[in-house]
């Protein structure tokens, strides 16, 4: 009985010491950081020789004072995607990991490719995270990244401030990742979006901090006074069957970003008697479906609680309280504006024949019986219906 | 006098905790790339008939503290009995392999990825020895520890991921063909063995009135967070669905929170982790437990573990890297061998005669 006791105190200590040393296999899970970077971004240009792949990594280094955000720029040559992101690895010495990349950025010259061509490393790469943002941009992706903004971060951070959930929450940028894109690529619809960068130079600009170096090895610190860029994703790029389809203005990616939902507080000019009123509108609950009905009908459903953030006469300050209530006219004016948005998104999508509203996907998923009789021409068929209303938040 | 293993709650335990958890990983993807969005479909029939052998084996408890063996000692003869337990054993060991190579690859993939596969879950065998010996009574403590566990990393899952479900993706309902749905049923059938599990835990428990309710309830609350999970995990990932193998490693990595604190989700993903490899464990146990009676003890459950981990061990090492081709034999030709011992003999285990000789004297 001891020593049955005594054996089974041996076998814990032996399997103590194996799982120790499969624990320590990772060299004490330590990393040298000078060998080491993390892909934050990257840009992926077509060129001669198929891709040209830019990557901006930050690289770890060991605390040095304040304010020095250190980061590095490569890049890569290849017949793909993945061929490019190897030729940075024989540039660099280190293997691109993208574990940590947050964003992909389509270069102009990607127009004239298949996307999901493009993009397919990305969802075929176990590393790259579905939660990466994707976008397109004038010129060259390269390039793009290569800007400094003004508060001197990587610029990959401040496309991504550019493209966050907050400016979406607020009907600014049609932001997507790379699960949502393949998702309405796959749809019955086909078609997809993403926002499109624009950079604007501020002349000179703020004070950068950054130390970047180029694919050739060399390095140049940051620290003058310098233009300063300025990135917005107003603007949508639309595409069908993955090839680029257009781009979408301010108006009509507002549209779209109300039609899809997750609108928390979304701003709307409005002129009523020939006064601009800026109406901020909350409570957004949005709806649109496809009803057959004596031919197809595209029933778009909105409703918000509206109250003014300015107007030109009528100071708050110099009122009562009741000039919180918004006018009907005032009211009516808003709604007329946001149907405007949509009529001129919908429009944009017939004439252009793509259907980046989704709106053969709710044609199967709820009118399954009517699909194959409508779903070849429905986006020249369909009527649509509104029904739009907006009240006073107070 | 009969001995009971387990207790009724156990069973209700590990049939809610373990047979969901095993579940939760590869079976959504699977039936999505068979069913679609209709995955929930083919997920329910495998369930209604999984829920009928659960219950005609429960309700048979009832009737007899016998087991099953011993039920069929007395119509079939000793032989015929020695030789279902020999079939049993057989059957939980290819029950085990696949899910623990699942198990191999998960942990790979999700926690470990750059340790070789087979390193890093090697240690799993250690404790599968142990377990594997310790008989059904241990499986059984483990289970009332795992339960409450297991239900709260499942809601927390479950509570990131529905932030990111579009419901709309499962529309519209019947949108493949049924050859497709049951082509999806059979197909993933081997992730299916509760209904022989069941048939092994009879006669080792002390019937009380309103086991057999408890016990069948309880699995069907345990296909209720599957196909729940499964809704929601596709309601994410929709036409991306069947290349996210591992669904409950995957389904929440969208909550907004996580990109400010890592994976915390990873957390629960650990505890559910847990609660597969008890669940496979388990079937190890069984298997073991019906060799040792298949040799009247001569060889105690403790050493047919090692045994049997031997052999699982050797079967993991030679089909390394041939997860494919397995899966391709275990979903169109195994499927029969789980349809025999995990819906008919359950369900056929009626037919046995309930009283010997002895019981009649």
């Amino acid at each position: 009985m001891k020593s049955k006791s005594r054996v089974v105190r041996v076998f814990y200590i032996v399997l103590v010491l194996a799982m120790l040393f499969l624990f320590f296999t990772n060299d004490f899970g330590l990393v040298d950081i000078h060998k080491s970077s993390i892909v934050m971004a990257v840009g992926v240009d077509v060129s001669e020789s198929g891709y040209s792949v830019t990557a901006q990594a930050a690289v770890p280094t060991p605390s040095q004072g304040e304010g020095s955000t250190a980061y590095t720029q490569v890049t890569g040559e290849g017949a793909t995607v993945a061929e490019a992101l190897n030729d940075i690895n024989v540039q660099t010495g280190f293997y691109p990991k993208l574990i940590f990349c947050n964003l992909v950025i389509l270069g102009e010259s990607c127009k004239e490719q298949d996307i999901f061509t493009v993009l397919d490393y990305f969802y075929r790469n176990r590393y790259v995270p579905l939660t990466a943002l994707v976008c397109m941009c004038g010129g060259d992706a390269k390039e793009l990244l290569g800007q400094k903004p003004a508060d001197g971060d990587m610029s990959s951070m401040a496309i991504q401030r550019a493209m966050s959930s907050e400016l979406k929450k607020s009907a600014n940028v049609a932001s997507v990742n790379l699960k949502q894109i393949a998702q309405y690529g796959g749809s019955k619809s086909a078609s997809t979006f993403m926002p499109f960068v624009t950079c604007v130079q501020s002349g000179s600009g703020g004070t950068t901090a950054a130390a970047a170096s180029d694919s050739s090895g060399g390095s140049s610190q940051g620290g003058g006074e310098e233009a300063s860029a300025q990135f917005t994703c107003a603007m949508t790029a639309v595409f069908s069957e993955g090839k680029f389809a257009g781009i979408l203005d301010e108006e009509q990616t507002f549209a779209l970003d109300i039609l899809r939902g997750g609108i928390r507080l979304a701003v709307v000019n409005a002129a009523y008697d020939g006064v601009n009123y800026t109406v901020g509108l909350k409570n957004n609950r949005s709806l649109y479906k496809v009803k057959i009905k004596d031919g197809a009908v595209l029933k778009i459903k909105y409703r918000a609680r509206a109250n003014v953030q300015a107007s030109e006469n009528n100071p708050a300050l110099q009122s009562n309280a009741d000039t919180h209530i918004i006018k009907e006219g005032v009211l009516s004016a808003v709604e007329e504006e946001i149907k405007n948005r949509i009529t001129s998104l919908i429009e944009y999508s017939i004439q252009s024949g793509r259907d980046f509203l989704g709106i053969k996907h709710l044609l199967y998923a709820y009118n399954k019986k009517h699909y194959a009789e409508y779903n070849q021409d429905i986006l020249g068929a369909i009527n649509v219906d509104f029904d739009i209303k907006i009240k006073s938040a107070r | 006098m009969m001995k009971a293993d387990l207790s009724a709650r156990q069973i209700c335990f590990m049939l809610i905790a373990y047979s969901a958890a095993g579940k939760l990983l590869m079976l959504p993807a699977q039936l999505a790339y068979f069913s679609g969005n209709d995955l929930w479909i083919s997920a329910v029939i495998s369930y209604i008939l999984q829920i009928a052998a659960v219950w005609a084996v429960a309700f048979l408890c009832s009737k007899t503290d016998k087991t099953f063996f011993e039920l069929a000692e007395i119509s079939l003869g000793k032989v015929v009995s020695r030789i279902l337990m020999c079939l049993f054993a057989l059957f939980f060991a290819v029950a085990a392999f696949l899910p623990m190579y699942e198990q191999k690859l998960f942990v790979h993939e999700i926690f470990y990825d750059t340790i070789p596969a087979l390193t890093v879950f090697i240690p799993f065998f250690f404790l599968s020895v142990y377990m594997g010996g310790k008989g059904l009574n241990n499986a059984g403590r483990v289970a009332d520890i795992l339960l409450p566990l297991f239900l709260a990393a499942f809601a927390a899952i479950f509570v990131m991921s529905v932030s990111e479900a579009n419901f709309g993706w499962l529309m519209p309902v019947f949108s493949h063909p049924v050859k497709s749905i049951l082509r999806g049923v059979y197909s993933t059938l081997y992730n299916f063995a509760d209904g022989a599990v069941m048939l092994m835990f009879m006669g080792r428990f002390k019937y009380k009135k309103g086991d057999c309710t408890k016990i069948t309830l309880s699995y069907s609350l345990g296909a209720a967070l599957v196909i729940l999970f499964m809704l929601v995990f596709y309601s994410v990932y929709s036409t991306l669905s069947q290349d996210e193998y591992f669904s409950v490693g995957q389904s929440a990595i969208f909550f907004p929170a996580l990109s400010v604190m890592g994976r915390a989700d990873l957390l629960a993903v650990y505890v559910i982790e847990t609660a597969m490899l008890s669940g496979v464990i388990l079937y190890i146990q069984l298997c073991t437990d019906c060799l040792s009676r298949a040799t009247d003890g001569r060889i105690k459950p403790v050493g047919w573990s090692f045994i049997v981990n031997g052999v699982l061990l050797a079967l993991l090492i030679i089909f390394n890297d041939k997860y494919k081709g397995l899966q391709t034999v275990y979903g169109n030709i195994l499927w029969y061998v789980y349809a025999v011992f995990a819906l008919l003999l359950p369900i056929a285990a009626w037919l046995l005669k309930r009283k010997g000789e002895q019981d009649e004297k």
